[in-house]
């Protein structure tokens, strides 16, 4: 391997190093006295794209969190129906995958074999409301497929970003 | 993979048996040489009491909900055509547990229709998916007993009910539904974990004061008899107690249902081995494996007989089972 390339990366990662160890700091220096800060989440802000952790609209960040967590709730609901729409043989999302296991919606979108295209996660959800469950699939972006990702998504929360295929 | 890892991992693997005894000591020579800290002593055979080799069927977690879902009945019928094809016919099928989903006498009798053509006599256990909607009367009705033991071909065969829960719903004055419903959700944790109980703990307990230590032992359960993955209730909280109960005896093998997956164990001298399932698969828990269990690959729910199945299992001269997967997803329908 060339030589100067290494050499280059070796500097890159102190620099990045040391601004992930830094960053933060001044942040939470700055944020003692901000009151309009929402600390976990100004922080994340802060950490992918530098910009300052202050939030302007702190109205809507808080609505945006609590309707959220209403469509956990619904998503929660749907995902354990054993009926129409969401099931017409009795079969639950959560008998497969409970606790939203092996949904993998970090993969997302990749190519399915069993719907012969790269497909997004709604499109996979739906293809297993229709085939394992015998439902009847509600439309790409109806406000349950949105609940019912937005559940299987917080019960992956933490998993790597990884688009395409993975082993299983 | 390295040749002498894999042949190590192979030796430390739960799956020896005394009947492998042979066969392993091939790759004993390699551990030597692969110089780790590795113990032989399981491999000293036992005098455990010779059977006589023969064969039993093994059906688990059927889930049948009557006509509403064709899939569950497909899979329950093409099991028994399998089973009934074979000759010599195996000694019995063993039933496993979750024969039903809603534990209605219904059900039961739906699932008793699809069964009626097999030829081999049947044996049953409990699962908590025929138990908690009428506390078992519609089992003793359709099944009869859930705690029994008998002795055949030199091997004590011991059945029991592994699925006590405590009383969850009384207080939260739940229906009969409701508990269903609580008790037959995998992560609910509303139901709490699985237990034996002090009754069925004190017949075990006298069921073997009359069995010899070098006489073979095979105990079916639904859940697993030890602690696997609690959140999935996977788990039977007075495990360890049977396990005491087991102390000494030569040769040791529990085969369960409810976890719809392979996996194997080795927990002192005892073997455990799970049954596929006829319903669906469950994925494995994030926690893993036990070590040394093998693992079997996601199944498409395209094919309705992906990842399921049902087992033929030999049962050896040392009373050692030979677990005999047969795992439809590998073959061509
Ligand atoms: C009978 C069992 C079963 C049921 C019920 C079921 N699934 Fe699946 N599902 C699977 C299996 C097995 C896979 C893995 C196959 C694959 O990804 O190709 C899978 C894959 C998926 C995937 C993609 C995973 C990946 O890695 O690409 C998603 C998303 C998914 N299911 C969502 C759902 C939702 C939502 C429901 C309820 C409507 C549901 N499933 C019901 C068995 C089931
Ligand atoms: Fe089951
Ligand atoms: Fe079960």
């Amino acid at each position: 391997m060339n030589k100067k390339i290494t050499r280059g990366r070796v500097l890159f990662l102190a620099v990045a190093g040391a601004a992930v160890i830094l960053v933060p700091m001044l942040v939470n220096a700055q944020r003692q006295d901000d009151t309009q800060t929402l600390p976990g989440l100004a922080h994340e802000v802060q950490r992918k794209h530098a910009q300052s952790g202050e939030i302007l609209d702190r109205e809507s960040v808080m609505k945006g969190n609590r309707e959220l967590q209403v469509m956990i709730t619904l998503g929660d609901q749907l995902w354990h129906s054993r009926d129409l729409p969401m099931s017409g043989n009795g079969q639950a999302c959560n008998m497969c995958h409970a606790d939203g296991s092996v949904t993998h919606p970090e993969t997302y979108p990749k190519y399915k074999p069993q719907i012969g295209k790269v497909a997004t996660v709604q499109e996979m959800m739906g293809w297993c409301i229709s085939i394992p469950n015998q439902g009847k699939p509600f439309a790409l972006g109806s406000k349950e497929m949105n609940a019912l990702e937005a559940y299987m998504n917080w019960n992956n929360k933490g998993q790597v970003m990884e688009i395409g295929t993975m082993p299983q | 993979m390295d040749e002498k890892q894999d042949a190590l991992d192979r030796l430390m693997t739960a799956e020896l048996s005394r009947r492998n005894f042979l066969k392993m000591s091939a790759f004993a020579g390699i551990a030597a040489s692969v110089g780790g800290v590795v113990t032989l002593d399981f491999l000293s055979p036992s005098s455990a009491q010779a059977a006589k080799p023969f064969n039993f069927a093994l059906m688990a977690d059927h889930h049948t909900m009557g006509p509403k879902n064709n899939y569950m009945k497909l899979r329950c019928e093409r099991a028994v055509e399998e089973m009934n094809k074979l000759n010599p016919q195996p000694d019995f099928l063993m039933s496993l547990g979750d024969h039903v989903h809603d534990g209605s006498d219904e059900q039961m009798k739906f699932f008793d229709e699809i069964f009626a053509p097999v030829k081999t006599k049947i044996k049953y256990i409990t699962g908590e998916h025929d138990w908690y909607l009428d506390m078992g009367e519609s089992y003793h009705k359709h099944f009869g007993e859930t705690t029994y033991s008998w002795d055949q071909h030199g091997v004590h065969f011991i059945a029991m009910n592994t699925v006590h829960l405590r009383d969850f719903w009384t207080a939260r004055g739940l229906t009969a539904e409701e508990r269903m419903g609580y008790a037959g959700t995998l992560n609910s944790p509303v139901g709490g974990p699985f237990h034996v109980g002090e009754k069925q703990l004190g017949w075990l307990r006298d069921d073997l004061k009359k069995v010899k230590k070098s006489t073979p032992i095979i105990i079916f359960s639904h859940s697993p008899l030890y602690y696997y993955y609690k959140p999935w209730n996977f788990w039977t909280e007075d495990a360890p107690e049977v396990h005491l109960l087991l102390e000494g005896y030569e040769q040791v093998q529990v085969i369960h249902g409810h976890v719809h997956h392979i996996v194997k164990n080795r927990i002192g001298n005892i073997n455990f081995d799970s049954s596929l399932s006829l319903g669906w698969p469950h994925p494995y828990p994030t926690s893993g494996l036990p070590a040394g269990s093998p693992q079997m690959p996601r199944a498409n729910p395209a094919n309705i007989y992906g990842g399921l199945g049902w087992e033929l299992n030999r049962v050896g001269e040392d009373g050692g089972v030979d677990m005999r997967y047969h795992e439809w997803s590998r073959e061509k329908v």
